[in-house]
């Protein structure tokens, strides 16, 4: 990684020497901390300090995983984890392909993490700007109330060291504002958000996220319920990328392996417009989830997962790498410490197009631009691939936003709605997720209403 | 959405909706809550009119209203915030069997998997992992997973016709600002008059 961090290298270097033979040993060693600031008419309502640290050890023979943590570095801790670890290792189940990831030679594509104004902010003037954006989201619109302004920020610092020469440590800090809100209207109250990330708090466009918030409640007031129909729906940056979330569990090798995604052996076949190519680049600095490692401490890469319409490539931890006969993508991921590692996408993003939404909408005769879905994972079915989600927005007629809509499901298949797409912006939007945003045109999409 | 609406109509009169935290053996039950008040019953819709509401110490304190044993937290990392324990409409007056009798066309959910709640509009939607279409008084063919939308505020205004078959629910997990906590939940057989379901068959 860009800066390493000695002091909890040494920790795992450590743990790793105590190996026997026969046994493969990983240390997973981290420490953080977090600020939360809730605002509430002009007062702290809320504040929160805190800090973690812990050690994660895994343990492998003959094919049989152990795993222990504790929530300490404490070295008489440590000892006690690893004693742990090898102990739960007579209660796993024998696995041929239990291991850790091994050097693969990709070379790693340096990154800026940690800034170090935001680790030196002050408190107070962290209190300011949460108190500064609840008056900004007031000023917005008579209509809205604040139902509260926060703002959060963390760092971390990670090692992770290997008896199969893994090597890496790192640290980072992120911050971000979000603003959440109410909107009245006679008998009907209908809510909002808005937020802002930056490296440090000097990044935050307050302005934008009050003014989002402040849209987002009161842009559904007055809406109905639309007619049921079969129609052009184009979605809102944010909703693509919840859609490229949902998407995103059936490109992963670990549930291709288990047989739970509908594109399992499906490599090399049209799934998808010709206008579509997918990408999960956390080498990517724009990204939210940009990172130089993953979770195994391989190097994260760029990888082409459906390319021109053709699926191309699932992505794979060193372990369902193995079970495919394949090499991992660097897609693993980890919770923390506490947890051992899975697989997944780690910063997704379809290629753009060039039109603006506007210009999208201009060429929908008849369709509904969806702004909000709700519900999406428990209405979509990764393995049938069956969709249906609650949604809102505006309706679209002759290539113009109509009166708001509220209150109603679209439905399809996951499958079908990848063929069915018809036209990609070009208006990417770096959200805080693990997929970016941007608009997308998707034809033949059930919507239920009245 | 329920604000200053105590004493006003808010659901079918046939409606009475129960947090109970001292109900034993059930999910939800937890005897003092997280902030080291003893739980209780709280009837919070009586045959349709508003009762009250659920109360932590600081909200209870700042509305000069009594502490209801719902101040709940998911750990020591967490501040108390107000939760619901065991949620329950209590039991009506009809036979389960005479309510899909008295059904012409309409939707048996069976089983109903997860969702999201707007607190503030009210609006909900939850994914229907089993369900049955009623035709002419009779559960007929298995309907494809889909989404059952609506407003709860409305749907609570629209129950017509209530069980008499009082069950408790599995064992859930109620999420609110990243927390977590234990809770149960409970209802009869119940008839609403008319809801949208998702689906692809429109």
């Amino acid at each position: 990684m860009t800066i390493g961090v000695p002091e909890l290298q040494e920790i795992a270097d450590r743990v790793v020497a105590a190996a026997k033979p026969g046994e493969q040993i990983e240390a997973y060693v981290s420490r953080g901390g977090e600020t939360a600031i809730r605002v509430y008419e002009g007062e702290v309502e809320h504040f929160v300090s805190a800090q973690s640290e812990g050690v994660g050890i895994r343990v492998i023979r003959d094919g049989r995983t152990g795993f222990a943590y504790a929530g300490t570095l404490d070295p008489s801790a440590i000892a006690e984890v690893l004693a742990d670890a090898r102990d739960n290792v007579a209660f796993g189940t024998p696995d041929e392909f239990a291991g850790l990831a091994t050097p693969d030679g990709v070379e790693q594509i340096p990154q800026k993490f940690w800034d170090e104004e935001l680790a030196n902010y002050p408190t107070p003037d962290k209190i300011v700007l949460t108190k500064e954006l609840e008056r900004l989201t007031l000023g917005m619109d008579s209509r809205v109330r604040v139902e509260e302004s926060n703002y959060d920020d963390g760092w971390g610092e990670v090692a992770v060291s290997t008896t199969t020469g893994i090597r890496e440590s790192g640290r980072g800090n992120s911050c971000y504002v979000s603003v959440s809100t109410l909107a009245d209207d006679a008998e009907e109250t209908q809510t909002g958000f808005g937020y802002s990330v930056g490296d440090s708090p000097k990044e935050f466009d307050l302005t934008r996220a009050a003014r989002e918030a402040a849209e987002r409640a009161t842009r559904l007031l007055g809406a109905s319920k639309p007619p049921s129909k079969r129609t052009t729906v184009v979605l809102d940056p944010f909703v693509t990328s919840q859609f490229l979330g949902v998407l995103s569990s059936t490109l992963n090798g670990e549930n291709v392996a288990k047989g739970r995604s509908l594109f399992a052996d499906r490599l090399g076949d049209t799934v998808a417009d010709p206008r579509i190519t997918l990408v999960d680049d956390p080498t990517n600095p724009l990204a939210y989830t940009a990172t130089d490692i993953d979770g195994e401490g391989l190097a994260a890469r760029r990888n082409v997962l459906i390319e021109g319409g053709v699926l191309k490539k699932f992505v794979q931890s060193s372990y369902s790498a193995r079970r495919m006969s394949t090499s991992s993508t660097g897609n693993a991921t980890r919770g923390g410490f506490a947890s051992t590692p899975g697989v997944g996408c780690l910063a997704m993003q379809l290629v753009p197009g060039t039109k603006t939404q506007t210009e999208l909408i201009a060429d929908v005769d008849d369709g509904v631009l969806i702004q909000m879905v709700s519900g999406l994972h428990s209405g979509v079915n990764p393995i049938s691939g069956d969709f249906s989600t609650g949604a809102s927005g505006m309706l679209i007629r002759n290539g113009a936003l109509g009166e708001p809509v509220r209150e109603f499901t679209i439905a399809s298949t996951l499958q079908k709605m990848l063929l069915d797409i018809v036209a990609i912006g070009g208006d990417v939007d770096w959200l805080p997720s693990r997929a970016a945003g941007l608009s997308l045109v998707i034809r033949d999409v059930t919507m239920s209403g009245q | 959405m329920y604000r200053d609406k105590v004493g006003q109509l808010v659901a079918s009169p046939l409606v009475t909706v129960v947090d109970d935290g001292t109900m034993t053996g059930e999910w939800g039950a937890i005897g003092i809550d997280d902030e080291g008040h003893p739980t209780q019953s709280n009837t919070l819709i009586e045959n349709g009119v508003l009762t009250d509401y659920m109360w932590d110490y600081i909200r209870a304190r700042r509305e000069g209203r009594r502490q209801s044993g719902n101040g709940r937290r998911q750990s020591y990392a967490d501040l108390p915030m107000v939760r619901m324990t065991n949620t329950f409409v209590t039991a009506g007056k009809e036979d389960p069997e005479d309510i899909i009798r008295a059904t012409e066309r309409g939707v048996y959910v069976a089983k109903l998997g997860g969702g999201q709640v707007d607190t503030a509009s009210g609006d909900f939607v939850f994914g229907m992992v089993e369900a049955y279409l009623i035709e002419n008084g009779e559960i007929t063919e298995p309907l494809r997973e889909g989404n059952l939308i609506g407003n709860g505020p409305q749907v609570l205004k629209d129950i017509d016709l209530l069980g008499n078959d009082f069950a408790m629910g599995g064992p859930g997990t109620c999420g609110k600002d990243g927390q977590g906590v234990p809770v149960g939940d409970g209802c009869p057989t119940l008839r609403v008059k008319s809801m949208t379901i998702g689906g692809t068959a429109a």
